[in-house]
């Protein structure tokens, strides 16, 4: 990213399309967004990292749909509603065609993007389990964002991935 | 800087259009053995445009090179030399060395093309001085002044031949020579020449006009939204009960203008396999200079179309098997004299359509390959041993030539032998989904046919399912089904160590469980395969308590057990699974790139009713399950079955025609059979014909060929469909009695009859042996007989 465009992003503000999961609020830029989409059948893809729920069929075109749930480490009692959820679905410029799996989709948002806050830059008194955690997440949370009533997780959906594929070749 | 790049980019695609066009030009001289004036014409050109934006682009070697190049052909084209092996040669290594300088254009100007510059200069320069003497060429340009560079290019061919008599050797193509005719009154008045001029290249102008460049990504993308039209216009089709009339023909013509754009679309991706071929000529020509043999090369069937992607991973199986051919299969001159054969041999690539599926097959009539030379290369780089070979039949033996190592020439040459061959092109043609097949005879040569599927993306498959999840498997790797029913479930699958194995006829087929195969993340191993194998014997074990339990108690427990024998390379496994659902045919998608390391799958596919399927890989599933060939495929209990007294193992299906007479065919001339309605058998004429899978198969009675008691013809019967049936037929029989290993001795005096193998006891029965194929001739002969 070159200074410049940071400089506007910094400046600007920026559409977030807002949803639930695990009963915090998350984030992504909507012009990353294709669409939103009903979770129709999910089709499990067995030994693929734990984090993937598996491919669903979206017009014809085989989708990706990945848990971030795993990927936070959020409590599996909520498992059960990761396959009744809805799917958001990126662009194709972001990734490879790929949604995740949310629980509920609430409104767009506009926000400073200068009132994004990287919280990794005050966090450092924690275990190592919870660091490793965090690596997992790195890249994929850009920062927090405080609104009125709570806190706005932004995700960065062109990292979400990018973990995936590393993962996997180390296996 | 991006600009020059993308300059650069398009220069070198250009380009290699004009090499390629080069290379056909050559193609058609060697072939026809002509030099039309039109192909120097053509050949200038194509080289001229590429020499015009090297110099400005600053690629000094290829500059030099074309350079050298033109001017040869404009001296030929001038008619100050004639064509000769070593111009044509020089020039063939000019294109050559061109389309590798292109590979890498940065790099191109470190190429050295000082000395063959030097040979085309002297090849120019030799023979131009005496023809210098009667030279009006040098006129030409004061002729006509104003003519610059590009109209050179165009000048008619009337116009040379009028200049050049001598150039009458050319035989220029008809619609030329019609247009020389009226050249010399077009000389006379310059104004009427343009014409001439360009209807003299019609040929090449409307080539630039016919073709585009498209990227192929746009044509998938293109491809990928017809896709989604087709869905939403069955979504339409499902809404049109409650439209009305006009909405009705509105959505009828939306149907069909899909289906037409999907069908167009898919045709974009589909080229001649003669681009393939074409290059192939050239490569048999050096060849056969270089290991001094006469060859007569052929191709067939250049038209065929293939997907693209196909057409660019045969060129490496194909180029290998021509190579072979040459090398191996043709004899050197003499040694085909001595044979008694004309000293040029012959290879032929012929590429049809056949049973949806692309043929190309490599014909040569050389010395075909010599079984004793085959075993004893094998035993000599110990790919197999002397007990196995033993047991080989003659088809067997021959196929081990695709074995990985195996190179039958006596020394490696540099133009084939390291033992990478066959192999290399079996793994490669396996890989997108054909196969191969050899079959030569001693001394009249060899024929490899490759059998290959009209695009990647469209695959017949057949869909399984285990749990909750359906599963598609490529028909390729697809052998047979076996489906065991109540006892057999149980019994029939035995342990041998670690592992489960079946009893498939004479083979030992290892079992993989689909459903421990998906819910193992680790590659099995001993550890593992124990850890199933003890579990499913003891859940056999209580299927056997509950199934004699319920058989004591007067009712009966059903159990089934269904497997897929598949193969990939030269392992065959059985693949357990919960339910076989049918075939289909499938559009593979590939893998997304976050899950693309998983060996189990080969892609995913949307299946009819709009759920995503995985697609298996058989290769992946049996490295996965740590299957191994088990026994090296033969069971040896079985094979010592053999005894002295004649009494052999056979696996049979048993069968009854009405009545009580029990007749018997080998297991192996069977292909499947079908549970028919005798009342869909129709009539013709004297035939009986019945539609299965859309393919009228002529029904024979056993009553047709054999004297034997006629069926009661009851409201089902059962249709064995012979393997290796050249015409769809197949035999109707009424009630099908038991299938499995019988002792047989067979009796040939008490029962003689042709289509009758003999006679045996099985079940304390007397069984007649059918055999199906003269059973088949016979009935066949009599069907014509009676007609002729």
């Amino acid at each position: 990213m070159s200074a410049e465009e940071t400089e506007t992003m910094l400046n600007s503000t920026m559409q977030m399309c807002t949803f639930r999961m695990a009963n915090r609020l998350f984030g992504v830029d909507i012009l990353d967004v294709k669409e939103v989409n009903e979770n129709t059948n999910i089709t499990p893809i067995y030994h693929a990292p734990p984090d993937i729920c598996g491919y669903i069929n979206i017009r014809g075109q085989i989708l990706l749909v990945v848990n971030l749930r795993e990927t936070f480490g959020f409590d599996q009692r909520h498992k059960t509603e990761a396959t009744s959820g809805k799917v958001v679905v990126f662009k194709p410029s972001v990734d490879e065609p790929f949604g995740i799996m949310v629980d509920e989709v609430c409104d767009v948002v506009s926000i400073e993007q200068s009132r994004i806050v990287d919280r990794r830059a005050n966090e450092s008194n924690t275990s190592e389990a919870a660091k490793e955690l965090r690596r997992a997440k790195d890249g994929i949370v850009m920062g927090v964002c405080p609104l009125d009533r709570e806190l706005l997780l932004v995700l960065n959906a062109r990292h979400i991935l990018g973990r995936q594929s590393a993962k996997l070749d180390n296996k | 800087m991006e600009t020059d790049n993308d300059i650069l980019a398009e220069y070198v695609e250009e380009s290699r259009d004009h090499l390629s066009r080069i290379e056909e030009i050559f193609e058609s001289i060697v072939k026809t053995g002509e030099v039309k004036l039109s192909s120097i014409n053509d050949l200038f050109r194509a080289i001229h445009t590429i020499k015009g934006s090297a110099g400005f682009l600053g690629l000094t070697s290829i500059g030099t090179l074309t350079h050298a190049m033109e001017s040869l052909l404009d001296s030929l084209r001038e008619g100050r030399l004639t064509v000769t092996q070593s111009i044509s040669d020089a020039l063939m290594e000019g294109t050559d060395i061109l389309s590798e300088m292109f590979d890498d254009v940065n790099k191109s100007n470190s190429v050295d093309v000082s000395e063959l510059v030097e040979t085309l200069k002297n090849l120019n320069s030799g023979i131009d001085a005496p023809a210098a003497v009667s030279e009006p060429a040098p006129q030409a340009p004061q002729e006509e002044p104003k003519m610059t560079a590009e109209e050179t290019e165009k000048r008619s061919v009337a116009d040379v031949l009028n200049q050049f008599p001598e150039l009458a050797q050319y035989t220029a193509p008809p619609e030329q020579a019609a247009e020389a005719k009226p050249a010399p009154a077009a000389k006379a008045a310059p104004a009427a020449k343009a014409p001439a001029a360009q209807a003299s290249e019609p040929s090449s102008q409307d080539k630039h006009e016919e073709f585009l460049r498209i990227k192929v990504d746009l044509l998938d993308r293109l491809m990928m939204l017809a896709g989604e039209l087709v869905l939403v216009r069955n979504q339409q089709l499902m809404h049109l009960e409650q439209a009305d009339a006009t909405l009705r023909s509105i959505t009828q013509s939306l149907d069909s203008v899909t289906t037409e754009l999907q069908e167009t679309i898919m045709r974009t991706r589909m080229q001649p396999i003669g681009t393939v071929f074409s290059r192939f000529s050239r490569m048999v020509r050096d060849l056969s200079r270089k290991l001094g043999k006469k060859i007569d090369f052929v191709t067939e069937g250049d038209e065929v179309e293939l997907d693209k992607n196909i057409l660019e991973a045969i060129g490496d199986p194909l180029t290998h098997l021509v190579r072979n051919a040459c090398d191996h299969g043709v004899e050197k001159p003499e040694d085909r004299l001595a044979a008694g054969k004309t000293d040029t041999g012959k290879v032929v690539l012929s590429a049809y359509h056949e049973s949806g599926q692309i043929h190309v097959d490599i014909k040569d009539n050389g010395k075909g390959m010599n079984r004793e030379v085959i075993r004893r290369k094998v035993l000599e780089k110990r790919l197999k041993t002397e007990d196995e070979l033993s047991r080989m039949n003659d088809q067997d033996l021959v196929n081990l030539v695709f074995l990985p190592g195996f190179s039958t020439a006596a020394e490696v040459t540099d133009v084939s032998g390291r033992g990478v061959g066959m192999d290399v092109v079996k793994t490669g043609v396996e890989k997108f989904g054909g196969s191969v097949s050899l079959t030569t005879i001693e001394g009249e040569g060899s024929t490899i046919k490759l059998r290959l599927p009209l695009t990647l993306a469209i695959i017949p498959s057949l869909i399984v399912q285990s749990g909750d999840e359906r599963f598609a498997i490529p028909q390729v790797n697809l052998e047979e089904l076996v489906c065991l029913y109540d006892k057999d479930a149980f019994t029939r699958i035995e342990c041998a160590g670690a592992r489960e194995v079946f009893r498939l006829r004479d083979t030992l087929l290892p079992m993989v469980r689909l459903r421990e195969a998906l819910a193992r993340e680790r590659m099995f191993d001993e550890e593992a395969l124990s850890e199933v194998t003890d579990q499913n014997s003891e859940a056999r074990k209580e299927m056997g308590i509950k199934y004699k339990e319920a058989e004591d108690s007067g009712h009966s427990i059903h159990y089934s057990l269904n497997f897929a024998v598949l193969r990939s390379g030269n392992l065959r496994f059985g693949l357990i699974i919960d339910r076989i659902h049918g075939s289909e045919e499938i559009v593979v998608k590939p893998m997304h790139r976050a899950v693309k390391g998983i060996p189990l799958y080969s892609g995913a596919t949307v299946l009819g009713d709009g759920k995503v399927a995985m697609i298996l890989d058989a290769t992946g599933l049996a490295r996965h399950y740590n299957v191994r060939d088990v026994g090296g495929g033969k069971d040896n209990k079985k094979q010592k079955a053999t005894a002295e007294d004649g009494t052999e193992l056979r696996s049979l299906l048993l069968f009854s025609n009405g009545g009580n007479e029990q007749f018997g065919v080998s297991m192996q001339d069977v292909k499947r059979v079908e549970a028919i309605e005798t009342a869909a058998i129709e009539r013709v004429g004297s035939q009986e014909y019945i539609t299965l899978d859309g393919v009228s198969t002529r029904v024979v009675r056993l009553e047709d060929g054999l004297r034997v008691q006629s069926s009661s013809q009851p409201e089902n019967m059962f249709f064995l469909i012979p393997q290796n049936a050249r015409k769809p037929y197949g035999l109707l029989v009424e009630k099908l009695i038991d299938s499995g290993h019988y002792e047989v001795k067979l009796n040939k005096e008490s029962y003689q009859a042709e289509g009758v193998e003999g006679t045996a006891l099985i079940k304390k029965k007397m069984t007649v042996l059918v055999n199906l194929e003269q059973l088949m001739h016979l009935v066949d002969g009599m069907w014509y007989g009676g007609q002729a």
